[in-house]
Formats: C-alpha cells, sequence, structure tokens
C-alpha cells in the first residue's frame, strides 16, 4: 500500500521539477518555446485561413506587460465578409508552457521503471500540445465570434467572456489538463492496457 | 516462468469513466464557479473570511496585519485575494478527482472530508508566505504568485487524492 512518505515524496518531486523548469523561463522570458509557439499559432491561422478565404490573421509577438499574466502575442482576426476585426491576446507561458511542464512534473514524480516513464512523457507532451493547440482554436473561434453581429442580450458575448476567461486567464486549467492527461498515460499498464481498478496486495 | 497477470476486464471502462465524470465536474464548478450568483453573494464571504483568518493568524506572531473586506493591509505591504487566489479551484479539482474515482460513497465523502481541510491549511500558507515575501522580498512575489504556489497548491491536491486512491483500492487478499 501506498505510504504518506510515499505521496509526500511525490508532491515534493512534482512541485521541485516544475519550479525547476519554470523559474528560468519566467526570469529569462524563454526564447526557445515562445519561437515554437509562435510557430504553432501561425500554423494554425494559416491552416484556418486556407480553409475560411474570408479569415485572415495578424499575429506579433509583443514584451508581456506587468500583471498581464504574461501576455507575449497578440493576434488580430479581421472577417472582410462583414468587413470587422477583433483582438485577442495569449501567452506562450500560461497557454503553451505551463501545462507541459505540468505534465512532465507529474509524469517524474510517479514513482514507476525509467522506460516506461519516457514512454509516458512522450505520449504526455503530444497529448498536452493537442490541448495547447485546442485551446488556441478556442481562442480563435472567439474571435471569430466576436466580429459577428451581437445578440441584444449578450448571451454570447458574456458565455464567450466567461469561456475566455476560463481558458486564457486561469493558471490552474493548465493543471486539471495536465493531471487529465497524466492520468492517462500514466495509468495504462505495459500492454497499454489501462490498470485502474481494484488491486490485490499478494 | 513468466506469469501473465490477468486484469478485470473493466478496468479501462472505469478509467474512461474516472476521466469523463472528472472532467465533467471540473466543468461544472467553473461554471458555478464564474457565475454571477456565486460571484456577487458567496465569493467576497469566503474571500473576506480569509482575509480575516490569515490577519488573525499573523496578528498571532506579532504582524501588524488587518483585513479591511477580501484584502490584508499592513503598514508596509498590502494585497487583495481575488478569485484564483481562493484555493477553490484546487479544492474543487481534489473533490472531482475524489467523486470521480470508483470507490464507495463513505469512503468518498471520508476523502473530501479529511482532505479538503488540508488544503484549505495549505491556501492559508500560500497568503501568509505571498504576504511575507511581499514585504521582505519583492522581487520573487509574481513567480511565487504565478508559478510556484500554483503548481504547489495543485501538486498537494494530486497528491493527496493519489493517497487516497491507493488507500481505497489496494483492498488484502484473502488467505
Amino acid at each position: 500500500m501506498i505510504s504518506i512518505k510515499t505521496a509526500i515524496w511525490f508532491f515534493v518531486r512534482a512541485s521541485v521539477v516544475f519550479s525547476v523548469l519554470s523559474l528560468p523561463l519566467w526570469f529569462l522570458g524563454a526564447p526557445v518555446y515562445r519561437t515554437m509557439f509562435g510557430a504553432e499559432i501561425q500554423s494554425l491561422t494559416a491552416i484556418i485561413t486556407k480553409v475560411k478565404p474570408s479569415v485572415t490573421f495578424e499575429v506579433e509577438a509583443v514584451t508581456p506587460e506587468n500583471n498581464s499574466l504574461g501576455r507575449d502575442f497578440n493576434i488580430t482576426l479581421f472577417n472582410h465578409k462583414v468587413h470587422r476585426l477583433t483582438r485577442g491576446k495569449t501567452s506562450s507561458y500560461f497557454i503553451g508552457f505551463m501545462p507541459i511542464i505540468a505534465v512532465v512534473a507529474l509524469v517524474v514524480a510517479t514513482p514507476m521503471p525509467r522506460f516506461r516513464m519516457l514512454r509516458s512523457l512522450a505520449w504526455g507532451v503530444l497529448w498536452i500540445n493537442v490541448f495547447v493547440v485546442f485551446r488556441l482554436i478556442a481562442l480563435f473561434v472567439l474571435l471569430y465570434v466576436g466580429t459577428g453581429k451581437t445578440d441584444p442580450k449578450n448571451y454570447w458575448e458574456n458565455t464567450g467572456q466567461s469561456l475566455s476567461t476560463v481558458m486564457n486567464d486561469l493558471p490552474t486549467v493548465s493543471f486539471g489538463a495536465a493531471i487529465i492527461v497524466w492520468v492517462i498515460v500514466v495509468f495504462k499498464d505495459g500492454a497499454g492496457r489501462f490498470s485502474f481498478g481494484k488491486e490485490e496486495r499478494g | 516462468m513468466e506469469q501473465k497477470q490477468k486484469r478485470p476486464a473493466g478496468n479501462k471502462f472505469r478509467a474512461i469513466r474516472f476521466v469523463v465524470i472528472f472532467a465533467l465536474l471540473e466543468a461544472l464548478f467553473y461554471v458555478v464557479w464564474m457565475g454571477s450568483f456565486f460571484e456577487d453573494h458567496i465569493l467576497p464571504l469566503y474571500l473576506r473570511a480569509m482575509a480575516e483568518s490569515c490577519s488573525s493568524v499573523m496578528s498571532v506572531f506579532g504582524e501588524s496585519v488587518h483585513a479591511n473586506g477580501d484584502s490584508m493591509e499592513g503598514p508596509q505591504f498590502s494585497m487583495v485575494i481575488n478569485r484564483g487566489c481562493d484555493g477553490l479551484e484546487a479544492l474543487a479539482l481534489y473533490c472531482a478527482a475524489v467523486s470521480a474515482f470508483p470507490a464507495r460513497v463513505r469512503s468518498k465523502l471520508l476523502g473530501i472530508f479529511l482532505g479538503a481541510p488540508l488544503l484549505v491549511v495549505i491556501n492559508f500558507l500560500r497568503l501568509i508566505t505571498l504576504y511575507y515575501s511581499g514585504v521582505h522580498a519583492p522581487s520573487i512575489f509574481e513567480p511565487l504568485h504565478l508559478v510556484v504556489w500554483p503548481a504547489i497548491i495543485i501538486f498537494a491536491s494530486v497528491a493527496l487524492w493519489i493517497l487516497w486512491a491507493r488507500m481505497e483500492t489496494v483492498t488484502p487478499q484473502v488467505q
């Protein structure tokens, strides 16, 4: 049976790995991941423009202002059909990097054989990137909805605003997604099956 | 000789059910938490209680801090406790994980009643250390506020959940 010591060890290891991975980024501005994140946004906007030619984007990397939750990308969406534009901001750190290092920290802190850990890390990083892409697409959808006609009761505007807050402003959402990915990639046995049910101690 | 261990057939279903219920409960939490009723009527009371409790604890240790609504004010530094610093997300995450896990209702309730106060205490520590960092080391306030403490409180809730879940799932073998 797992002991309190193991649980505390998991917690300490996860916190330390996460802090170590995040602090250099916080102080140095993370040029490498920021470039990758920018490329991800450019690729997604290119695909969207290809599918929907009436929509074009302008993506600009900026230095984040104080208390802006590290938002370092300005995105402008032009809807040529209705001749309107909307602007949004996103953060390479909170939207992209944070969930990735959260998954890495959770996987590394889980006691398991090295090969299985490496495999879980690979799958975990892959799945969490799917979540990052989903977050960006959600932002683009909100920007697109913003160019349309607003309804009199502001229902969609309010819903969109709340969704935007959840997806873009709350750091803990990144952790929630990281935990789901961690459960999926770690609670699998060697044969690729989930081992999540009642276990017997023998 | 190597023996293949047979696992229960429903394991995959149980894991998927866990992930789905967990995600739904989390979504439900965010709907309620972001809702105007919660924001206008419940959250201010909770934040005020947090500010008052933290200020009282710090006063015991000789700090001249007092609560003013949802803010903690001292001679050198003041900070407002906002949504997101309330620890409710970590609490909800733990409760959602415990509720979604395949276990007996009594065991789930026990897990929630034992684990939730611990997470509230950790959030207390978070607010107190943030206040002290604001007074004594303002340069580390932002990294602590936005990076280190959110991670610590979330990982603490995961560690608590693992502890509870393993205690719940490992059953003694009948001799």
